[in-house]
């Protein structure tokens, strides 16, 4: 499969992302601009694409807007007043054709991602070495625009570029600052969230520890214990975080605890804290009860 | 034959010849014991010397009483099964056939088709013919000239005829015994079994190679605990093994235990793809896998079928080997069930489960009203593959009435070809493979020759068709604890967390038009899914609550019909098979059952799930068919 080449420009205010696709040489060049909300925060990505898309030696221009969330995750497109997009022999997309569009770019897993634009068209059949039935070019072929296989294919490696994606979220992380991450958490978002807890330096977490306790609340699955085992030494032992602790501790889930009780020191714990595990100590042999005896026998 | 070196001594690793020794076996001239008997000579397919192209298939041994070989040609008759049969002496003989016709439950026409030749000719009857259930059929009279006499099945269609045994006796008026317990007297009787079977002991005994009970022996022998692992076919993997062809599916190396899964990426496929080519299922990779722990010791084509009890402990497990029936026995202090459909268990009187427990049962939203006996299905896989030139398939007369509206007009079956929901899985298994079978055959033979577009099948080779059935769900024992639905949505996560499931909950239904179309019978499923975060299987639902020393791995732990949705995907299986291991070795320490672990040392066992067995610096090769979980993110290590 031919890789689209991307190259990167980002400027301040008006962050350029300069893309070119080397497809059949057929450069393509885009830029990236950040929006600010209200108060001036980063809310989200756009860009304005213009290229010519070529299939079976007949050209037409695509023209279209992208928008990408903060994470670089693909949230939608636009259309450009006036210029519609159109397939082979310049016949409009049909209202129908811009909703397969939309559903098309919005799924991140298609199995478009794994073709190039040649083997969408080859037979069928000579792709079943490589494990992937015929019919999943075939559902390929399902989602795509008809007479738009390539403009289909070419805009959905530009919504799901690793490397769009990647500076997008560089950019994200670069202008990260007390505002913004107080915003990023109200979205309580998943993947935000570890996005988060995976920005911080170590230094930065005593900064941002009412976001980080605030993610904690509202996180399922193994957040907490992530969160926990990311979080330096000094910083659980900081009173606003052992009492936060202290008082949860009954509510964390059992992993949750255990990476809570690693990182604790002896030395270091406040009263709240060693009754809270003086309560928690049972008779049964486990690894949570073993670390409470080291740290209050 | 295969040996393999095991502390000084060589352990078999049963392969797929008969030796002279066990021929010998075999064969019995009774009337020397008694002039009660009539000459009589009892030969079971399973050992001919030969196969040929026919498979030995023991799926049904315990319903149907044996081993029995198939001759699974795809359409094409499979080369002679032959072996050398000494009479005790010259004459007439009446012969027996134990075979049954397998299509007769749905057509008067039979399928699989065959000839017994002895000394080359064949006897007057045609097999496979008239009896819907197994049965010794009257071959007719032969004439022995020679005591050292050739027999061989002559295979007439390709389309999986099926023999148990022959029987050659001169008394006119005694055909053999069609009840299972008398014919186990014959067998025990003419072929010289031995009714006190050779015991070896080990620390531990794994029954079932497929990915759970594969990793559970290797998880244990590397913890320095000495292993049997018994296993019913001449491969590992089970369902991930080239004969069913299941790719391996959900996630490893995930939270609370990240070092868990090691060991499945260690010894499972670096491809995924259901009903692909036979290499992409790496049994090898598996087999050598085991054979490189000194302290495994393993017997392939072995099905254990007995225990031996104790009071509330299992003693001894005995299997018997697929081709000479002869038994061996496995004692040891502690078992582990990795048969998916909880044989051992059972045998050994564990309280289990099977069907759909009610809502009420356990609180469960998606659990029906009312409990039933719907379980998911056994699926029979199969790929065509395009040959250079066009190529026929039998216009079958035998198969279920066809037509352009009930046709796939395509050249694979994947894991939705799916049957048997509503049947009892351990007794029916031969019935519901079967009509996998009759489908797959049905729905080919009518593309290639009655379909209205057939020239586009014309080129199209009918390559492979599972004989094995990919089983999802049967049994499952009953532990300390039973999983269920609620905990796992409700991330009501347990200090006895072990594996962590991740796949969704993946529950199997007939699809209804195909149901409809086919009088009830549907042989093509949906799955509905619910998205779960990785939930970590409690250790109590790894081990039996009324049989003291039996773990579990795989599908039949203690889970409900519901939670087994999830749990049952094969890396998680292979996982538990890593925690069941360690669970070993931490009991061997301690002389302790699983349960007094659980009380008293599990801490033990929380280390080792924290470091894990298998290899943690090898390329992370499992990125195929990881199923989709609430839990998208990570923390970057």
């Amino acid at each position: 499969m031919k890789v689209a080449q991307f190259l990167f420009l980002i400027l301040p205010c008006a962050l350029i992302v300069s893309f070119i696709g080397n497809e059949q040489s057929d450069d393509l060049y885009f830029e990236i601009k950040e929006i600010r909300d209200g108060e001036g925060l980063l809310d989200r990505y756009e860009t304005y694409i213009r290229t010519p898309v070529c299939e079976d030696d007949k050209c037409y221009l695509v023209e279209i807007m992208f928008f990408w969330d903060l994470m670089g995750r693909y949230v939608g497109y636009d259309t450009i007043p006036g210029q519609q997009l159109t397939k082979l022999d310049h016949i409009p997309f049909t209202s129908e054709d811009y909703q397969k569009l939309d559903r098309l770019l919005k799924d991140s897993a298609s199995p478009i991602g794994k073709y190039s634009k040649e083997e969408l068209i080859k037979d069928t059949r000579e792709s079943e070495v490589d494990g992937f039935s015929g019919a999943t070019i075939q559902e390929v072929k399902e989602q795509v625009v008809s007479g738009g296989v390539y403009s289909c294919h070419t805009l959905w490696h530009i919504a799901h570029s690793g490397e769009v994606i990647d500076s997008l979220k560089n950019w994200t992380k670069a202008s990260l600052t007390k505002p913004f991450v107080k915003k990023l958490v109200k979205l309580d978002d998943q993947e935000l969230n570890y996005f988060l807890i995976n920005s911080f330096k170590d230094e930065e977490f005593d900064l941002y520890l009412p976001e980080v306790i605030l993610m904690m609340k509202q996180a399922e699955g193994y957040f907490v214990k992530n969160t926990i085992e990311a979080i330096p030494s000094n910083v659980i032992h900081d009173s606003l975080s052992q009492t936060y602790f202290a008082s949860e501790f009954k509510k964390l889930n059992y992993f949750s605890q255990v990476a809570l009780l690693k990182k604790l020191k002896p030395n270091n714990l406040i009263l709240e804290m060693k009754d809270v595990l003086h309560g928690e100590l049972s008779e049964k042999n486990s690894i949570k009860n073993k670390l409470i005896h080291n740290l209050i026998d | 034959m295969g040996k393999h070196k095991h502390n000084g001594t060589l352990v078999c690793v049963r392969s797929f010849n008969a030796t002279p020794m066990m021929l010998m076996a075999v064969l019995l001239l009774t009337a020397s014991l008694s002039n009660s008997y009539a000459q009589e000579v009892l030969l079971e397919a399973e050992s001919f010397d030969e196969k040929g192209g026919w498979f030995i298939d023991q799926q049904s041994m315990d319903v149907m009483g044996s081993p029995y070989l198939i001759a699974h040609g795809i359409g094409t008759p499979v080369a002679d099964a032959t072996t050398t049969v000494r009479f005790p002496k010259k004459g007439t003989y009446y012969v027996y056939v134990r075979t049954r016709n397998w299509t007769a439950l749905w057509s008067d026409k039979a399928a699989g088709q065959f000839q017994l030749l002895v000394d080359g000719k064949p006897v007057p009857k045609t097999f496979g013919v008239s009896s819907k259930n197994w049965n010794w059929i009257p071959g007719g009279k032969i004439k022995i000239n020679d005591v050292n006499t050739t027999v061989a099945l002559r295979d007439l269609t390709g389309f999986d005829g099926r023999c148990d045994a022959i029987y050659f006796t001169q008394d006119k008026n005694s055909p053999p015994p069609n009840d299972i317990d008398e014919m186990d007297d014959m067998r025990v009787r003419l072929l010289g079994l031995d009714t006190s079977p050779k015991t070896d002991r080990y620390d531990f005994v794994v029954i079932g190679g497929g990915m759970a009970g594969t990793c559970a022996a290797i998880s244990a022998a590397r913890l320095g605990v000495k292993v049997a692992l018994v296993q019913n076919r001449p491969v590992l993997g089970g369902n991930n093994s080239s004969e069913v062809r299941v790719h391996l599916g959900a996630r490893i190396n995930l939270q609370p235990y990240p070092a868990l899964g090691n060991l499945v990426n260690e010894i499972g496929p670096s491809r995924g793809g259901n009903a692909q080519p036979k290499d992409y299922y790496e049994d090898d990779k598996k087999l050598k896998a085991v054979l490189a722990e000194e302290n495994i010791s393993l017997f392939l084509n072995h099905h254990a079928n007995q225990v031996e009890m104790e009071r509330d402990k299992i003693v001894k497990v005995y299997a018997e080997n697929l081709e000479t029936g002869e038994k061996i026995g496995f004692e040891a202090p502690l078992f582990a069930d990795c048969t998916g459909d909880g044989t051992i268990g059972f045998l050994a009187g564990a309280e289990y489960m099977s069907g759909r427990e009610s809502r009420s049962t356990f609180n469960e939203p998606t659990a029906p009203e009312v409990a039933d006996n719907l379980t998911m299905g056994i699926s029979v896989q199969w790929f065509s593959e395009k040959m250079d030139t066009p190529i026929g398939f039998p216009d079958i007369d035998w198969g279920l009435p066809w037509s352009e509206d009930k046709s796939f007009a395509i050249t694979r079956g994947d894991w939705d070809w799916e049957t048997g929901m509503g049947k009892d899985m351990v007794r029916e298994t031969e019935f519901i493979r079967d009509y996998g079978l009759l489908v797959v055959f049905s729905n080919w033979s009518f593309l290639k020759n009655k379909y209205s577009r057939k020239e586009e099948f014309s080129s199209e080779r009918l390559k492979w068709v599972a004989y094995i059935g990919g089983k999802r769900e049967s049994r499952r024992l009953i532990g300390d604890y039973i999983l269920t639905e609620n905990d796992i949505t409700g991330q009501n996560f347990l200090s006895d967390g072990t594996a962590p499931s991740s796949w969704t909950i993946d529950l199997h239904y007939p699809d209804e038009e195909n149901k409809e179309k086919f009088n009830g019978a549907a042989f093509r499923s949906i799955a509905k899914h619910i998205k779960i975060y990785p939930y970590p299987i409690p250790f109590r639902c790894l081990y039996s609550k009324n049989v003291n020393n039996l773990m579990m791995a795989g599908r039949d732990i203690s889970v409900s019909h519901v939670a087994l949705g999830t749990v049952r995907l094969m890396r998680t299986g292979g996982m538990m098979g890593e925690v069941v291991g360690m669970a070993a070795s931490v009991c061997k320490e301690h002389n302790a059952t699983p349960r007094q672990l659980y009380e008293n040392h599990f801490s033990e066992l929380e280390v080792l799930m924290e470091q894990g067995v298998g290899n943690p610096d090898l390329e992370k090769i499992q990125n195929y068919n990881l199923g989709a979980t609430l839990l998208e993110s990570e923390r970057k290590l």
